[in-house]
């Protein structure tokens, strides 16, 4: 990876996907546009939500865009990064997995920068504007430790969800018309990271909180920045997790990918 | 000298057969049963056989797309699966129905993207590119993007992409698929012309393979 | 419904018992091309049942310890995200976009040399895939949900009866949104415009992030009646719930019907002109 020649072969890779893409400039535009609009629809429910009622889970509208902000900007921003692997299935049925394949690159990097959704860079931008604003208005008591979670939370849950992206793609490894079951651990994860998780309850909340630890992405870092201890009994340094939580999940997803390949070269398309 | 060994070399797949309304068995179907072959440096070879036969699963075990049920492959010295991205740099694959080019690009682009791929010295990549412009006709659409090209003048393109680099072996699948007449003449008279040269850009010619279904069998 | 048939011959009798069987014929077909991607079907329910969790937690969250909002108690809360995930199975919300490829690729032109109209036999097909889907993607979130919520059983008999005629209704109203989005491509060299403008649109206004009854009233009613978006869910599950009283529910059908007939005659119009287009432009 840090071969120089490699780098600049990714690095052209990129360039000829930007310059594809600008190939449809109007439906770029529209593209921006429209991107932008799903998140905004996403806050704007949270808003609803609190137009009838004063509290969600015990937190209130001010708390609750804290944790949206971090979900917000992560999903966007991870979606932007490595979302389109959920593509996966598409590229083996047109023959793309192959061509990567024969090429003398690593097969994931080459088909995220190929493949790059710039237009949904207006969403993470959102997303970041809803997060600054957020953490702005929550009148948050800045210490600097609270300061350096503020900076590194949002990338650590950014590399979660990548990595939530990438797992539950290679299951179309194994299970080609899996179609959107994937969905529901990514934009379900995305769904369930923006409430706090006081809302949930029983084994379903056990699962996405712990299981798969969603509640990393977002309640826990928020629960730190607000100074407000954790409903659920869970010490405060939990807060701090949320890198490591990370590093593991990023982790699984090399495993999973690794794994899922490997399952590909033997049964093939 | 060898470039490519195979040794009993087998794929088997299993699939799942519908038996009853809701009973499904697990069968193994054999693709490719047990292929012992040699193929010398700057060989040409024309693989045959029925649509169906294992052609393009052979093509795959050899460069690294699958990986074989039993059986040993060396291609280049190398072992395909196992070391797939240095023999990427060493062999130029043509799978005749899929693209190796960048659809919404100008071929010239696509062109300029594999020489990073590959990392190929300028000078190299730009006497091999004047060598296929000249033999493939390319200059009247090198600056129309693929997905605008006839699909002569895509395989054309496809072939360019797998030379640049300088492969020592140059695996095709079906190259002259749906072409015209005039196209697959073309495209034949390329590789012959491939096969003669010996002589710089290429330094030694290619080791060719090609895949071809029964009925094409007759006109290779 | 006989003014479809305007493509063959004149509305005499055996033409439309013939235009009936036709009718059917390609529904069946509909249904059966359907059945075979079962495997599609388990992965959705799957989907849609994570979804039924999440939405049920968060609304139940909203109703909080008061236990009703917006005119919905717990129970039917339950029943309406439950049912609700099903019913966006069945109108098949998203992802449609069948036509407008083949209006792209020109794949159109074999549709326009049948016997039968393209808008006839598209809803033909649409409402085929509607009746696998009622089985094999509504009955199973209806099914799971009660294990894990309480939810709102209909108290009235002619509740389940006007329920399906909703759905139905739902599903007409939504092919021809789909249809009529679909249908720009005869117009624009790329679709995701108005596409991503439906995508985004229907999601929110026919209350599947939120019951539309969670907007400030008047809201609610000018979108019920100024648009076909309540139309596509929220009135089939108000129905299913009882949330308005019998003859308020049925009066909201009768607007769904309303609804239904407006853009199917709006789709075979805009069919018409396309045509005509196709006709002295080429294409």
């Amino acid at each position: 990876m840090a071969e120089p020649g490699t780098r600049r072969a990714y690095r052209a890779l990129l360039g000829a996907q930007a310059r594809s893409q600008a190939a449809y400039r109007t439906s770029f535009a529209v593209d921006l546009v429209g991107n932008m609009g799903a998140t905004v629809f996403d806050v704007m429910t949270v808003l609803v939500l609190f137009g009838v009622t004063r509290e969600l889970g015990g937190f209130t509208l001010r708390e609750t865009l804290v944790v949206v902000g971090l979900s917000s900007f992560a999903f966007a921003t991870a979606d932007l990064l490595v979302g389109n692997i959920e593509r996966l299935p598409r590229y083996v049925r047109t023959g793309l997995f192959d061509a990567v394949l024969v090429r003398p690159l690593a097969a994931l990097p080459q088909l995220l920068l190929m493949d790059l959704p710039l237009r949904k860079v207006s969403r993470a931008v959102f997303g970041l504007a809803v997060l600054v604003f957020a953490l702005a208005s929550a009148g948050i008591d800045w210490t600097p430790g609270r300061v350096a979670l503020a900076l590194v939370a949002p990338p650590a849950a950014v590399v979660f969800f990548a990595a939530v992206f990438v797992t539950t793609a290679t299951v179309s490894f194994y299970w080609i018309d899996s179609g959107e079951l994937a969905n529901s651990v990514t934009y379900g994860g995305r769904d369930f990271t923006s409430y706090p998780v006081t809302v949930y309850g029983g084994w379903f909340r056990a699962l996405f909180a712990y299981g798969m630890g969603f509640a990393f992405v977002s309640y826990h870092p928020a629960l730190a920045l607000l100074g407000r201890p954790d409903p659920l009994g869970l010490p405060a340094w939990v807060g701090w997790a949320s890198p490591g939580v990370a590093l593991v999940a990023a982790a699984v997803a090399a495993l999973a990918w690794r794994v899922g390949i490997r399952h590909y070269r033997s049964t093939g398309s | 000298m060898n470039v490519i060994e195979m040794d009993g070399l087998r794929k088997e797949f299993t699939v799942r057969v519908r038996t009853g309304r809701l009973r499904r068995e697990k069968r193994t179907v054999t693709a490719v049963d047990g292929v012992d072959l040699r193929v010398e440096r700057g060989e040409m070879l024309g693989y045959i056989g029925p649509n169906g036969a294992g052609k393009s699963t052979t093509l795959k075990m050899l460069t690294g797309v699958l990986m074989p049920s039993a059986g040993r492959a060396r291609v280049c010295g190398l072992r395909p699966v196992a070391d797939r991205t240095r023999l990427a740099l060493r062999i130029g694959v043509v799978f005749g129905q899929r693209s190796q080019l960048w659809w919404d690009l100008p071929l010239r682009d696509s062109f300029a993207l594999l020489r990073h791929v590959y990392r190929v010295p300028s000078a190299e990549h730009a006497a091999r590119l004047a060598r296929c412009r000249s033999l493939l006709d390319l200059d009247e659409f090198l600056d129309t993007p693929v997905r605008q090209l006839s699909l002569g003048q895509r395989m054309r393109g496809e072939l360019t992409a797998a030379l640049l680099h300088g492969p020592e072996v140059l695996f095709l699948d079906e190259p002259t698929i749906g072409l015209d007449v005039v196209s697959k003449q073309a495209v034949r008279g390329f590789l012959a012309e491939l096969g003669r040269a010996g002589e710089p850009p290429w330094c030694s010619p290619p080791t060719t393979w090609r895949t071809s279904s029964g009925s094409a069998a007759a006109s290779w | 419904m006989g003014s479809v048939t305007a493509t063959v011959a004149p509305p005499t009798d055996p033409n439309v018992t013939r235009w009936f069987r036709t009718f059917g014929a390609i529904a069946a077909s509909g249904f059966r091309r359907h059945a075979t991607y079962r495997q599609a079907a388990v992965a959705g329910v799957v989907t849609n049942t994570v979804f039924g969790f999440l939405r049920c937690y968060i609304f139940l969250a909203v109703a909080g310890a008061a236990g009703t909002v917006a005119g919905y108690d717990r129970a039917q809360l339950g029943t309406f995200v439950w049912a609700g995930q099903g019913l966006l199975a069945v109108i098949a919300i998203w992802g449609w976009t069948e036509l407008a490829d083949r209006i792209r690729t020109g794949e159109i032109a074999a549709d326009l040399l049948r016997p039968v109209h393209p808008v006839t036999s598209y809803l033909a097909t649409d409402l085929g895939r509607a009746g696998f889907a009622s089985l094999a993607r509504l009955l199973p979130p209806v099914v799971i949900g009660p294990f894990f919520f309480d939810v709102y059983l209909p108290r009235q008999w002619a509740t389940l009866p006007l329920f399906g005629l909703s759905v139905l209704l739902a599903v007409v109203v939504c092919f021809a949104c789909r249809y009529l989005v679909n249908a720009t491509a005869y117009w624009l060299e790329d679709v995701r415009g108005p596409m991503i403008l439906w995508t985004l649109g229907s999601g929110v206004l026919a209350g599947l992030y939120f019951p539309l009854g969670f907007l400030p009233g008047w809201w609610e009613a000018a979108l019920r009646y100024a648009t076909p978006f309540p139309s596509l869910l929220q009135v089939p599950l108000d129905v299913l719930v009882e949330r308005e009283p019998m003859p308020t529910e049925l009066s909201l059908v009768g607007l769904q019907a309303a609804w239904a007939v407006l853009l199917l005659a709006l789709c075979r119009l805009v069919q018409r002109r396309a045509e005509h287009r196709l006709v002295v432009q080429g294409g």
